[in-house]
């Protein structure tokens, strides 16, 4: 059957080249658009095993995934840069490769998500290696390993003196969303009312505003904080009840990457790099007044 | 004749083609950076049946009823004198008959449907909506009439209103409200949010029902007023009604939008619907499943509120 727009009436009963050639020019073209779309999609190759040390060789950067926020692992300092531990430690990686290193700011509940999706190489955030996450990405050997800890409110200084009192409806907690100290929550204290934030910064100004009562987190964060913005209104209880291993997470099927990331932390864990970096974050208070 | 109604067939043929050949594209290029469909893991955050734990909730003592051989139903006596009565599994129980309990003490466990987070999250989307949309169309009438009054202490209160709610971004106007606001006047989130939300939405709403306003024909007022009604009464009797039919389209627009732009509270820890979808995202690394979910479950929302918007439409416009 042709289908002849002018005239409107049935003619013959093919479809044949003078029927094709009798068909209105936009419908003709929708045709083309559809057929066009269909054979672009059909040219996409199947997947093939990724090197990453290749790409970042050709390059020539190494792109970082971080959030900052993270004190001390990274932060901004008052100039807007990024610094911190993990900031050092992956300049070290990019001269020991040879390349430049940039970082990409992203959000801390997205951030695998974005990994996965090669949006950068690695994932250098003071992220703690769990089973739940390893099962979508693979990590490096530990470079350092925390825990979390609470820091309480004042007004409840004097009766709280452990985490595992907090499991009671009546305290509210705070932690930032898809990290392992609201995981901690969930699981050690889950009774209590759990609020999460977006950032490190928006809870703890709760909790020193006096409105949620606790907030569980990464004992270095807690220390500094305790000691800076909190002094006099948050009490830091500085026992770790998690014991939380920190690697850098990369993609999974990548195993020369792996490799060279855990010889590398070898190298620098015996020749006095880490030891350098660890005591300037660590140790040191120095770089304090760069951030506040 | 025919081929009209072919040429329309084939249209829509195309469109169905059109569309399989995204999705089959999506998957396709999907499959390029080997993602996982795990589409099994999302029901769980619907619904579920889990166990819930059921504790005492003062120190005090238990008593035990068994129902039969599955519930048993505890009697809570407590040393302050209150009571507290439910059903927990029998062999869940942790103590017997006549035992003393302490306020830390779980009782038993009960085996409940419970909503998932999603669930949850849609109602607090839902309730932010509905609550924010009635206070808004309420700000929005007053601060529109303001508009259009000619006192100029009234005028010039609502353009400030509207030209700086309509200028400043949701989020900046959502943490304001809530931690400088909130703090000052102790709100808690929800009404934080909530009245964010009315007083961003008035100001387009009120800019919508001047427009409404000034539409209507200068003749149908001057023939209210010498009718000898007084201004309210030919607002609310001759104008509005008037008005309100032009509005419709735009005015439903506004709360579509609202429904979509409640997703902001997240950031002063309220869980709506994307929050949730991003905490279920957190533990399952179920990344494109669930945003698929998430955006189809706020389509189901906006897509409803439009048909109910082109159903009043059409009721309305009978009286054209």
């Amino acid at each position: 059957m042709s289908i002849n727009i002018i005239k409107g009436d049935v003619m013959s009963d093919g479809f044949g080249i003078t029927e094709f050639n009798q068909i209105g020019g936009f419908m003709k073209r929708i045709m083309w658009a559809l057929l066009s779309v269909m054979l672009v999609f059909t040219m996409s190759t199947t997947a093939v095993a990724e090197d990453v040390l290749d790409t970042i060789m050709k390059r020539g950067t190494l792109i970082v995934g971080l959030e900052a926020g993270y004190m001390p692992f990274e932060m901004r300092d008052k100039k807007g840069n990024i610094i911190g531990f993990d900031v050092d430690m992956t300049t070290a990686m990019a001269k020991a490769m040879g390349v430049k290193v940039e970082y990409v700011n992203t959000n801390w509940d997205g951030i695998i998500g974005a990994l996965t999706t090669n949006k950068f190489d690695i994932i250098a955030s003071g992220m703690t290696i769990t089973q739940g996450r390893n099962l979508r990405v693979n990590f490096s050997s530990p470079y350092i390993t925390v825990g979390q800890t609470v820091l309480l409110s004042n007004k409840l200084a004097k009766k709280i003196k452990s985490y595992k009192q907090l499991n009671n409806p009546k305290y509210t907690v705070a932690s930032k969303l898809g990290t392992t100290g609201e995981q901690a929550v969930k699981r050690m204290i889950p009774r209590a009312k759990y609020l999460a934030y977006e950032t490190e910064q928006d809870g703890t100004m709760e909790l020193i505003n006096g409105r949620v009562d606790a907030f569980v987190y990464d004992l270095p964060f807690n220390a500094i904080m305790a000691g800076s913005k909190g002094k006099g209104k948050i009490v830091h209880l500085d026992k770790p009840f998690t014991f939380e291993p920190l690697g850098w997470a990369i993609r999974r099927d990548d195993p020369n990457f792996l490799n060279w990331l855990n010889n590398f932390m070898y190298q620098i864990r015996n020749d006095g790099t880490y030891d350098q970096i660890y005591a300037k974050w660590f140790k040191n208070t120095d770089w304090l007044k760069e951030v506040q | 004749m025919l081929s009209e109604l072919v040429k329309k067939l084939l249209w829509y043929l195309s469109l169905v083609l059109v569309l399989i050949a995204i999705g089959w594209g999506l998957t396709v290029m999907t499959d390029r950076i080997e993602y996982k469909w795990y589409w099994n893991r999302v029901p769980q955050y619907f619904f579920f049946t889990g166990n819930i734990e059921k504790f005492a909730a003062e120190n005090g003592k238990i008593k035990i009823q068994k129902i039969d051989e599955k519930f048993s139903q505890v009697f809570l006596t407590y040393d302050n004198g209150t009571e507290e009565s439910f059903k927990v599994l029998t062999k869940s129980l942790a103590f017997k008959d006549g035992d003393r309990v302490t306020d830390i003490d779980k009782v038993g466990e009960l085996q409940v449907l419970s909503k998932g987070i999603l669930i949850e999250g849609l109602i607090t989307t839902l309730e932010l909506s509905v609550y924010s949309s009635v206070l808004g169309i309420i700000i929005g009438l007053f601060a529109g009439l303001g508009r259009i009054s000619k006192n100029p202490l009234i005028k010039g209160l609502s353009t400030i209103y509207v030209e700086l709610i309509r200028g400043t971004p949701l989020l900046v106007q959502i943490f304001i409200f809530y931690f400088f606001l909130g703090t000052i006047l102790e709100f808690d989130r929800f009404a934080a949010g909530t009245m964010a939300l009315a007083v961003f939405v008035g100001a387009y709403v009120a800019e919508i029902v001047r427009a409404g306003i000034q539409s209507v024909h200068p003749g149908q007022m001057e023939a209210a007023r010498s009718l000898g009604m007084n201004y309210f009464q030919a607002m609310s009797n001759i104008i509005l009604p008037q008005a309100f039919k032009r509005i419709m389209p735009p005015l439903a627009g506004q709360f579509i939008s609202l429904i979509k732009d409640s997703s902001l509270v997240s950031v002063i820890a309220l869980t709506d619907l994307t929050k949730a979808a991003r905490e279920v995202i957190t533990s399952t690394f179920a990344t494109f499943e669930i945003w698929f979910t998430v955006a189809g479950m706020y389509l189901v929302l906006t897509f409803s509120l439009s048909l109910a918007v082109r159903y009043i439409e059409r009721r309305y416009s009978a009286s054209d």
